[in-house]
């Protein structure tokens, strides 16, 4: 088929387009995916109370 | 087809952490490297927001900070987890355990500022464990205490990338930071992390204001060489400046790292001659009782300005900052 001044433009808008969408479609992606901040969750362990005395004692940890 | 869509489903709720340079890609239900941030849903979770695990009111000088709020004491608070491994670990049994397997206690960052002003701190500590992995209970937790004139402190191994550090650290007034080797394979092998980030971390800390204080752990035949002390000393004076503390930390035998024995008291006296040699002016020797060793003498004409034994202060004859016998000032945040 002959390629036409017409036919090679179509062509090459058509390539642009899919390629902008793929780039589209890959920065959507990567910015659903990266995430900084977390929201919070319950506590999947025990809980107990806060114990004042326990408080004012240093702690066992380093630092 | 459907798996097809099912499979792009998931693809896409797969979530990258950017918090530490480890930018884990933590797929639906599982949790990045540090136990507690978790995808739930297609939401990255931080699972220990506002349940502390330890909460206590420690002396600064344990953080340890020497030239902050001499004498004071600091509300200092812990959850699981951390994002480095280290097989030194000193506080392992609440830094390497799964959310799950841990109790906790539940305290929201504006209850935070008042219980520590009930026990009548000066300062809030984000540490035991590292903030860097509670870090939005941290922020909002700073920011409350900031609100109501409390300052806060970071005890941290600063692995963190450099966008969410910089956000933190606008709220924080002073930082103890580990620098654990100047060798990128120490922190490969022995912390599972990199040098370059807590580098980055150090300076940059430093750059916004923030007073930070250096802790290097001493751990036998891994990184106590002379040439690695000075190397580290030079690193620090070179890009943070000669007023710097540096605090020399023993290692005791802990985690998985029993074979080791303690660091002895010579290598850490041997330590503190060679950062006093490379210039730098404040430095310090932890974990170990050694007569003046966390003594804060003048930069300029080394006379003694705060003389402790452990964590308690027995003199401080600093005035408005400044040595009373040349009036140089030390570098600091006194009152």
């Amino acid at each position: 088929m002959e390629l036409t001044r017409r036919r090679f433009g179509a062509v090459i808008a058509a390539s642009l387009a899919a390629l902008a969408t793929g780039a589209w479609r890959l920065g959507s992606l990567a910015a659903r995916a990266c995430r900084t901040a977390a929201c919070g969750a319950g506590f999947p362990g025990r809980l107990r109370r806060l114990d004042e005395n326990e408080i004012r004692r240093p702690a066992r940890w380093l630092g | 087809m459907r798996n097809g869509t099912d499979a792009a489903i998931i693809q896409t709720m797969n979530v990258k952490c950017e918090l530490c340079p480890k930018q884990c890609l933590i797929r639906p239900g599982e949790r990045g490297d540090c136990r507690i941030r978790v995808n739930i849903d297609g939401k990255l979770r931080a699972v220990t927001y506002g349940f502390p695990s330890a909460v206590h009111v420690d002396p600064i000088e344990k953080k340890p900070l020497n030239h902050f709020l001499p004498g004071s004491t600091s509300f200092s608070i812990a959850t699981v987890g951390c994002n480095l491994h280290c097989k030194n670990c000193q506080n392992w049994g609440i830094s390497q355990q799964n959310p799950e397997d841990g109790e906790a206690m539940p305290l929201p960052p504006e209850r935070v500022p008042e219980l520590a002003a009930r026990h009548g701190c000066r300062s809030v500590s984000y540490t035991y464990t590292d903030p860097v992995v509670y870090y939005e209970y941290a922020l909002d937790s700073c920011v409350k205490c900031h609100e109501k004139g409390l300052r806060n402190v970071l005890v941290t191994a600063g692995y963190i990338n450099e966008r969410p550090m910089r956000e933190l650290y606008s709220h924080v007034d002073a930082a103890n930071i580990d620098l654990k080797s100047m060798s990128d394979r120490f922190y490969r092998e022995i912390c599972s992390a990199t040098l370059k980030p807590v580098l980055n971390c150090l300076v940059t800390a430093k750059s916004m204001g923030v007073l930070v204080e250096v802790t290097n752990l001493l751990i036998p035949e891994l990184n106590d060489s002379d040439g690695e002390i000075a190397s580290l000393c030079r690193w620090v004076k070179d890009n943070m400046g000669w007023e710097t503390p540096l605090h020399f930390s023993r290692f005791f035998p802990q985690y998985r790292m029993r074979h080791l024995p303690p660091t002895p008291e010579r290598t850490l006296k041997r330590a503190r001659d060679i950062a006093l040699a490379e210039g730098l002016k404040y430095i310090y020797v932890g974990n170990i009782l050694i007569p003046g060793a966390d003594d804060t003498p003048c930069p300029s004409c080394r006379k003694v300005v705060i003389r402790r034994v452990g964590y308690e202060i027995i003199a401080n004859v600093l005035t408005d900052g400044r040595c009373p016998e040349c009036g140089t000032e030390v570098y600091g945040i006194w009152n």
